[in-house]
């Protein structure tokens, strides 16, 4: 029981980066995951934003590091500055749009070209709230995402549902980190912290 | 003396509670640490309050009697206020120090007998005959004692730490028996005559852990190692998650001046050597009397006073023996920092507790010791004429959780030492997970804002800049604005979108690239476009999409209405976001940058590109105006915005330019050559037959004419070759007059100027085989080969890149505003 000390000490740093076409929603999702907050009106993002948000899962903590990008298609070719080197990435896309969704295809095609077979992928279909204008069906993004193993989760920014989730389940499905070995790490006796071999 | 460990000096550190500083050893970053550190342990530990009763004693060597009642001195007087959770007892002179016991190194028997007296005081009625039953249901602690002579060796014998571990099935079975024993023996250490024993009550064993013992002998040094006539014996163990370590020290004795000394060079080798082995077998790491939250220290440390044997005694008899204070070695030790440093001691408020006279309460060496004294053996030890002093002691180190309530000494008199007690209240602790990760989560979470507010917050005013329409050769202007709204200051700096890559396209470029802001402040960025000349600046700069290099298309077409251009720049705040800035143009295509198959060809000569013609025959026709041209730094010669007037006269489709008229001189025309031959999207001799032939070239003899033309006849379509071979006339020209005018040094420097235009850009610069083909093309004279060699042999030092102005693409077309970059030069020299 004590190695959660030992756990709850150590961070691993993910670099996550939100891809997906204009007005899916990736700014609302990263705004309600790291504020809890939502707001109608959501500027476009022309650039990319920079946020970070720990989670612990079990026994570890991980520090998301998320890049927010812009989705016009005409910022498109300035995608790999943000993937590159990503250790998840979320597909965000609109249930109330087909092409939202054709879009999110392309991109899942454009990460699996990059190779990084260590790289977490999740598919969002956001704005799940919008039942009644539901273009893309749940059972279709499904199939989809488990053809191209992605995780997959319907999610709303507005109603806050799946978004929590959402991060979490990544940060379950990230690789381990062997050891920390980020700067700054004090690594005299690192295995000084309390052990549960021992223990009662 | 005392090691410091990293972990505690760190700044952050020095006044937390050790346990939170063993914890946040390992975590990071070191914000994290730090806030950490800062939150009370009391937020993600249970505390458990423990009375630890501590005992020294030197006995003498002596057993103890069968009837030996030491409760008066462990249980303590005001017993009734708790009993002690935890005693721990340490024995000097266990054994006689006699060679033969010295040698032996321990004695079950003396240690056993002491056990029982123990026993007997702590659990009363369920003590039990012979101690060692009871221990027998550990595993055996101490069983490789054995090696310690082989293992220390060097200057002295560091015990061997041992385990005990607890049979859980038999503390519960004991647990519902009737004679269930209070305290149970936990772990023991001896060196010869130092003694240590932990009791521990029997409710609290399942929360003690990790218990590991360790020795280090002071003694004899006897050549092979040192003996354990004098040392220490140590007990570590975590009670909950708090390690605590215990010690007992018998430290050197001696009454002469200076040997107080010695005991100080004792306790600083205890401490420096001391080393708790984690159990054989499992894994873990070493600990020192450093790594205990609490350390308690006991023995008979062999101070004595600093005064006369009459003061002494008189202040004792008085009962003022506070004015003795002072006197003690100890304290003056200590205050001069060469012992016990860092570590506490509580006021002595009793009486000296040696030298006693055995089975009395009179100091050995008293006035009227003849007289009471028959033993003969004991006038003996009278007459060393010890004078009082205050050789036993209990010191703690630790700064949290532990406080000393009691400080005594008891008046058995089995020994020539009273014995002395400390009592400690100790706090220990239990981590308790689900509170500390809820804590960490929490504090990460505020460490999470505070870092996303105190990020750099910038805004652009407008991320669009729009350059209207571009020409070739001709600036365009444009600015964006960015002002810092945020409240702490900003860095900022353009980034390329490829690893490596420049910042800004070569077309563009921005000033200032990078800078910063304070709060409130805003900058504006003057961004400049430029189309001109080679491949990183011209228009086939447009054919490359530079930052996904997705399309090959080029996006320049030739005869198409006005195009769209467009390029977006990244601006980062560092630790922030990074904002995109939309670049866009309206190029107005021209001849400049117009692939040569796309040119319209003239009728004579047959199949050249009429603005290759137009221009080689104007500078043909006129050379004898020029001197210099192509290869002189020509500042001041050339027309500013010339290129320019030649390129937009050019793109109407003229064919007899009357250049003069165009305001333009010989040296603008040559200028405008060598600038749309370096700005064709393939240069002519871009031909991978072609290069490899010129890369296999050997230099040492000049290549025949026909040589170059052949090449030309295998590799290149009839425009090009139509086109070089124009080229080639007005290259031998040039060289001619170089000849007339007797510039023929400067030959080389005009070929190299054409081998640089006409074949594709490369790293090397110049490139000898390329100038010797565009010479053997041309048909010139031979000897600028000579010439060309020795700069092979010794380039001149201060050459610097060959590379034409037009390469650069930060260089303003207009000659004016060139700055020592010799701009618009044709060759930068």
């Amino acid at each position: 029981m004590a190695s959660n000390a030992s756990a709850a000490s150590v961070t691993t740093q993910a670099k996550l980066v939100l891809l997906g076409d204009m007005g899916a929603g990736k700014s609302s999702l990263v705004l309600r995951f790291v504020k809890g907050q939502f707001h109608e009106y959501q500027e476009s993002t022309i650039g990319a934003a920079f946020l970070t948000q720990t989670v612990c899962v079990d026994d570890r903590t991980i520090k998301f590091e998320i890049w927010d990008t812009a989705g016009q298609e005409r910022y498109h070719s300035l995608a790999p500055m943000y993937y590159r080197g990503a250790a998840a990435a979320i597909i965000v896309y609109d249930i109330q749009s087909q092409s939202s969704f054709a879009r999110a295809k392309s991109w899942v095609r454009e990460l699996q070209k990059q190779g990084n077979a260590s790289l977490v992928m999740a598919l969002a279909g956001n704005k799940c709230d919008m039942e009644e204008k539901r273009e893309v069906q749940a059972e279709e993004a499904e199939a989809y995402a488990a053809e191209n193993g992605l995780f997959f989760m319907e999610t709303s920014a507005k109603a806050a549902v799946n978004v929590t989730e959402l991060f979490h389940e990544i940060a379950v499905k990230l690789p381990r980190a062997p050891a920390p070995t980020a700067p700054g790490v004090v690594l005299t006796n690192q295995n000084r912290a309390p052990k549960n071999s021992q223990c009662c | 003396m005392v090691k410091t460990r990293s972990m505690r000096s760190t700044p952050e550190g020095t006044r937390a509670h050790p346990l939170a500083r063993e914890w946040s050893s390992t975590m990071h970053p070191s914000v994290v640490r730090e806030a950490f550190l800062a939150e009370s342990i009391d937020a993600y530990t249970t505390r458990v309050r423990t009375r630890v009763t501590t005992g020294t004693w030197n006995t003498n060597g002596k057993a103890p009697r069968g009837d030996e009642d030491v409760r008066g001195w462990l249980m303590g007087a005001r017993g009734e206020e708790g009993t002690p959770d935890v005693v721990v007892v340490g024995f000097q002179e266990i054994v006689p120090l006699h060679v033969d016991k010295v040698l032996a190194g321990k004695d079950a028997a003396a240690t056993e007998a002491w056990e029982e007296v123990l026993d007997r005081a702590l659990n009363g009625d369920a003590a039990r005959q012979g101690a060692t039953k009871r221990r027998g249901t550990m595993v055996d602690y101490d069983a490789s004692y054995g090696n310690d002579a082989g293992r220390g060796g060097g200057a002295s014998t560091s015990g061997t730490t041992s385990w005990v571990s607890f049979d859980d099935a038999d503390v519960s079975r004991r647990a519902k028996s009737k004679a269930e024993p209070t305290y149970r023996p936990v772990a023991q250490k001896q060196l010869v005559g130092v003694y240590i024993t932990v009791w521990v009550k029997t409710s609290l064993l399942p929360h003690l852990k990790d218990v590991r013992v360790a020795s280090v002998a002071t003694g004899f040094n006897i050549g092979v190692g040192v003996l354990g006539n004098k040392g220490a014996c140590a007990v570590w163990m975590k009670l909950y998650s708090t390690p605590l370590v215990f010690v007992c020290s018998h430290l050197s004795a001696g009454t002469k001046p200076g040997d107080e000394h010695r005991r100080n060079e004792d306790f600083a080798t205890i401490v420096d050597q001391l080393r708790f082995h984690p159990p054989d077998g499992l894994d873990g790491v070493e600990h020192t009397i450093e790594d205990a939250a609490s350390a308690i220290w006991m023995g008979d440390l062999n101070y004595r006073l600093n005064a006369t044997d009459k003061f002494v005694r008189d202040c004792i008899t008085k009962g003022t023996f506070s004015q003795l204070l002072a006197c003690d070695q100890l304290n003056i030790e200590r205050a001069g920092g060469r012992v016990f440093q860092g570590w506490h001691e509580s006021e002595l408020t009793f009486a000296p507790t040696y030298k006693y006279r055995p089975g009395t309460n009179i100091y050995s060496g008293a006035e009227d010791a003849d007289a009471d004294v028959v033993d003969a053996g004991q006038k003996k030890e009278e007459e060393k004429k010890r004078t009082p002093a205050w050789c036993d002691r209990v010191l703690w180190n630790g700064d949290f959780d532990i406080n000393l309530l009691e400080y005594g000494r008891s008046e058995l008199t089995h020994s020539d030492h009273k014995p002395v007690h400390a009592v400690f209240s100790i706090v220990v602790r239990e981590l308790d997970p689900q509170k500390l990760n809820a804590l960490m989560f929490d504090l990460r979470r505020r460490l999470d804002h505070v870092e996303m507010a105190a990020q750099p917050k910038c805004a652009i005013v407008n991320p669009s800049v729009d350059l209207g329409e571009m020409f070739y050769s001709r600036d365009a202007l444009g600015e964006f604005t960015m002002s810092n709204v945020g409240d702490v200051p900003a860095k900022f700096s353009l980034v390329s979108p490829i690893p490596g890559g420049p910042a800004t396209p070569g077309w563009i470029t921005v000033n200032p690239m990078a800078g910063s802001l304070l709060p409130g402040e805003e900058i504006v960025l003057k961004v400049r476009a430029c189309v001109q000349g080679g491949r990183e600046s011209g228009p086939s700069a447009f054919s490359h999409d530079s930052l996904s290099r997705r399309s090959e298309e080029p996006l320049i077409e030739i005869g198409a209405k006005p195009k769209l251009v467009e390029a977006v720049l990244v601006v980062r705040l560092e630790g922030g976001r990074d904002f995109f800035v939309m670049v866009k143009g309206q190029y107005i295509p021209c001849v400049f940058g117009t692939p040569l198959e796309d040119l319209p060809t003239t009728m004579f000569p047959p199949n050249c590109p009429q603005v290759i013609s137009t221009l080689v025959d104007y500078v043909f026709e006129n050379i004898s105006t020029a001197p210099g041209i192509f290869f002189e730094p020509l500042d001041g010669l050339r027309t500013p915005g010339g290129v320019a007037k030649i390129a937009e006269t050019l793109q109407h489709g003229e064919t007899d330019i009357d250049f003069g008229a165009l305001g333009v001189n010989v040296y603008d025309v040559g200028e405008a050559l060598v600038s749309l031959l370096s700005a064709l999207p393939r240069r002519i001799l871009d031909e991978p037959g072609v290069l490899d032939a010129v890369d296999a070239m050997k230099l040492d003899d000049p290549q025949p004419k026909e040589f170059a033309h052949g090449l030309l006849g295998r590799h290149l379509s009839t425009k090009a070759k139509a086109a070089l071979v124009h080229i080639a006339a007005l290259i031998k020209r040039l060289d001619e007059e170089c000849a007339k005018t007797g510039a023929r040094v400067h030959v080389t420097e005009m070929i190299l100027t054409f081998a640089t235009c006409l074949f594709p850009e490369s790293t090397e610069q110049p490139n000898p085989r390329r100038v010797a083909f565009i010479g053997a093309l041309a048909g010139c004279h031979p000897s600028f080969l000579r010439t060309l060699r020795a700069r092979e042999v010794a380039p001149p030092p201060s050459e610097p890149s060959f590379l034409p102005g037009w390469f650069n693409f930060s260089v303003s077309p207009e000659p004016q505003e060139s700055t020592g970059n010799a701009s618009g030069n044709l060759i930068d020299f």
